[in-house]
């Protein structure tokens, strides 16, 4: 079995009107067996600013502690918020240092810029390399199938109620045709003066 | 060893005992950084520990230094019957005569 797919991953970022909105499974594997249903893969960088890092879950764990850590240091040295562009680059870059001996994972950022609130997405591969796009990201084991339902239900403007429901239905169905993703869903929606996190009740199989 | 010494120092160094929690969070470090280093270690485990504010705790850990708190945990193949064991038994205030008759149980749905 691949080693991106030791532990299962489903994440997808979509693209609104003045809003962006993540999601991802929370199921925590070893590769057939299951053996949590409450794994976050999604972590708040930002008030208006979130990673999602779908891979093997030690680095999973690992990429977020340093991060966080950069993030930190970044916000004492500048003394403001991060952009979500300089912040794919600082993700870009981590991954990119471990070019011949990298981290399994392949992350999704999305957020709001701090003083415009533009809507920002993008993802990456495992060592670096960034997508930026206007409309929808995918990272994870079933990618296929979630990028055949966010291309076929995605249109642009979304209100946020509505991109709720969309991407919602687009990871749902995804992951449900994947064996090692799944088991209960977390969607955030991102705007500008909230963030609305949302359980999704699934098919716990 | 080493992670048992370790944490009687850091009670000796800062006057109190390390909680479960950051005991499991220490632990799982020295895994991820052995991991990527010429002598990874290879052992799957389970961290148990209780504390005054959060109650008691259970970490599983696998051999790649991925750590998950969780009700009820278990490693290798028995792994298959027991967690079916105790997705159907398992409740959260359990005292400890129900917890020790579920892992019996368990223990003999592996026999």
């Amino acid at each position: 079995m691949s080693i991106l797919a030791y532990n299962g991953a489903a994440i997808i970022a979509m693209n609104g009107k003045d809003c962006v909105a993540i999601a991802a499974d929370r199921r925590f594997g070893v590769q057939a067996q299951t053996v949590s249903m409450d794994f976050d893969k999604i972590f708040e960088m930002g008030p208006h600013l979130y990673i999602g890092l779908p891979g093997l879950a030690t680095d999973v764990q690992t990429v977020s502690q340093r991060l966080n850590f950069r993030l930190k240091m970044y916000e004492l040295r500048e003394n403001r918020r991060i952009r979500p562009k300089t912040f794919m680059s600082m993700v870009s870059n981590l991954l990119y240092e471990r070019r011949f001996g990298p981290y399994f994972v392949e992350p999704v950022v999305a957020g709001l810029d701090p003083k415009t609130h533009q809507p920002f997405i993008a993802s990456m591969d495992l060592i670096g390399c960034p997508m930026i796009t206007d409309d929808f990201v995918v990272s994870g084991t079933c990618s296929e199938q979630m990028y055949g339902m966010c291309e076929s239900l995605w249109e642009p403007n979304l209100e946020p109620d509505d991109l709720f429901e969309t991407i919602s239905q687009a990871l749902m169905n995804a992951f449900d045709r994947d064996a090692v993703s799944g088991w209960g869903a977390v969607v955030y929606i991102i705007e500008k003066d909230k963030v609305t996190k949302k359980l999704l009740k699934t098919r716990m199989d | 060893e080493y992670i048992a010494k370790n944490i009687q120092l850091y009670k000796m160094r800062n006057g109190y005992e390390l909680s479960p929690h950051a005991a499991a969070n220490f632990t799982r470090k020295q895994l991820a950084d052995a991991l990527r280093s010429q002598t990874p270690y290879n052992v799957n485990m389970l961290l148990a520990g209780h504390d005054k504010e959060d109650g008691p705790s259970l970490y599983y850990m696998d051999y790649l230094a991925s750590l998950n708190k969780v009700p009820f945990g278990v490693h290798g193949y028995g792994g298959f019957f027991s967690l079916s064991v105790m997705d159907r038994y398992y409740q959260k205030d359990m005292n400890q005569d129900e917890a020790m008759k579920l892992l019996q149980q368990c223990i003999d749905e592996v026999e």
